[in-house]
């Protein structure tokens, strides 16, 4: 893989309905990097990220993914290399068990089935749900919903992990433990997402949007110590960056 | 709890049977799809007056569900939603066609009757066998033995998808109900809002059948659902075959129902 992971030029994209989602995203990622994609309800996230799988086509504009243009034609190569996680898991889980569900993919790439329960085993270990192999995705929580869909694109061995949202939902410890778990991974990482002090923990790098523009690009903690810029862009300075009220009131 | 949400949880009940793992469970799909297939084409080729003929093939039910270890009353139950259609087809034949075919003591049997009868019966056989086969095989499994006996891919994604489309058409039906319910002050549908109500669910299952769509092309499917089991045809399975296969045509050809009467009575 080359050490130019993503590029995307002058990304544009319209919907149907007129809307302009993207309006000139330019950018690029390095391997290894994790980047958090911050921005208001509407910025155009999940349409980027949607962008990086093929799952929408730029209206103009250009992605490519280790040198390889994402297009119709190159599909399936750009979804071994990208894995992406939904914000919605149950979008995500449609088998009976989990187990057949982290298999799903691996199967679909006509992987031997003794080569698959080994995928599927380690992808369950490296999420920590095991025990949850033989349960049906419906009946488990929420924070067990996620493992197991990270867990699913995991198995696909992606160089590059799209996240959308992955804390959303979760209570505190899941919440705790799902970043712990994406801290110890070595993939290239994109998350979009609200939750700002998961960007600290696991993103070196942020890039906010802004009505479908990239507002800012740099180093996490250079933009959010930026309370003009986050205010702008309907964004909040992370709890743990912002100082405490009661002290601050004190000292004045 | 709504009917949706029952009827959500059956379609689940169906899931969770065909993961069990009893003989019937390990007979090979494609075997259990082929002798399903036979049984019902025996079962509606009998003729429209003869429900008598149809009793014998009610074992097949009974000793598959039980050697599968699924409740045969819970698949009635299910089988009770077809219940309306049915009669819905059948009912008028006993009152158009009057002309008498027998006496059962002095009770006259019109022809009407019997073909009603006759309807009913075929007609709950042939969907408790359907549902039967699903419990299982479970609907992963029976694509496959779609696609082994020949069906082209696109019907075989259909019906799979169909079946998936299902729950999520269910499920949200049941959440926008239950919003609906929270503010309607124990009031049902309106008629007002009943097509944006029904319009709302509609595309609300589009947008999230499409998002399931595209999970499952992210991870590499292209229109064939690969379950990683790939079970050869083994002598049990030929066993369950010819023995299914045979005692049908036996039936078919043979009116079990008078000879078993036969011998109780002891006439030969």
């Amino acid at each position: 893989m080359s050490h130019n992971t993503i590029k995307v030029v002058d990304l544009h994209h319209t919907y149907p309905d007129k809307r302009e989602a993207l309006r000139g995203i330019s950018f690029e990622v390095q391997q290894g990097e994790s980047i958090g994609l911050v921005g208001a309800n509407g910025a155009g996230k999940s349409t980027l990220l949607q962008h990086l799988v093929g799952v929408l086509m730029a209206s103009s504009g250009s992605i490519e993914v280790g040198h390889i243009p994402v297009n119709k034609t190159t599909l399936q190569t750009i979804r071994q290399k990208v894995g992406l996680v939904f914000q919605d898991s149950d979008n995500q889980l449609f088998m009976n068990r989990v187990y057949d569900d982290v298999a799903f993919g691996p199967r679909n790439y006509n992987i031997p089935e003794d080569k698959v329960d080994d995928i599927v085993k380690e992808s369950l270990n490296r999420m920590g749900i095991e025990h949850l192999a033989e349960r049906a995705p419906y009946k488990l929580s929420g924070g067990e919903k996620k493992s197991a869909a990270i867990a699913s694109v995991l198995a696909m061995s992606p160089d590059i992990l799209v996240m959308d949202e992955p804390t959303s939902g979760l209570d505190p410890k899941s919440r705790r433990n799902l970043i712990n778990i994406l801290g110890s991974f070595e993939h290239t990482k994109i998350i979009a997402t609200h939750d700002m002090d998961m960007v600290i923990d696991l993103c070196d790098r942020t890039i906010i949007l802004k009505d479908g523009l990239v507002a800012a690009d740099g180093p996490t903690l250079e933009i959010f110590s930026d309370a003009k810029l986050l205010e702008e862009c309907s964004l909040e300075i992370p709890l743990r960056m912002a100082s405490c009220p009661k002290c601050s009131k004190q000292s004045e | 709890m709504s009917n949706i949400a029952k009827s959500s949880q059956n379609l689940r009940w169906m899931d969770n049977q065909s993961d069990k793992n009893t003989i019937i469970h390990r007979i090979n799909p494609v075997v259990k799809l082929v002798v399903s297939l036979i049984y019902i084409f025996t079962i509606i080729s009998f003729d429209n007056y003869s429900p008598e003929r149809l009793i014998p093939f009610i074992f097949y039910i009974f000793i598959v569900s039980s050697l599968a270890e699924i409740s045969l009353i819970h698949l009635l139950k299910l089988s009770a939603v077809s219940l309306p259609l049915i009669i819905g087809i059948g009912i008028f034949n006993p009152i158009f066609n009057r002309e008498v075919a027998y006496y059962i003591g002095s009770i006259p049997i019109s022809f009407g009757m019997l073909s009603f009868c006759t309807l009913f019966i075929k007609s709950l056989m042939t969907v408790i066998s359907g549902l039967l086969l699903v419990a299982t095989t479970g609907i992963n499994n029976l694509g496959m033995a779609l696609r082994k006996i020949g069906l082209p891919k696109i019907f075989a994604v259909q019906i799979m998808l169909t079946y998936r489309y299902i729950t999520v058409f269910m499920e949200e039906v049941n959440t926008t109900l239950t919003a609906h319910s929270l503010r309607a002050n124990n009031k049902g549908v309106s008629y007002k809002s009943y097509g944006y109500l029904v319009g709302n669910i509609l595309l609300r299952t589009i947008d999230r059948s499409q998002k399931i769509y595209e999970a499952m092309c992210l991870r590499g499917f292209h229109g064939d659902y690969v379950t990683g089991k790939n079970p050869k045809i083994n002598k049990t399975d030929i066993i369950y075959l010819a023995v299914w296969s045979s005692l049908f045509i036996f039936i078919r050809y043979y009116n079990l129902s008078q000879i078993i009467g036969n011998l109780i009575i002891g006439e030969f």
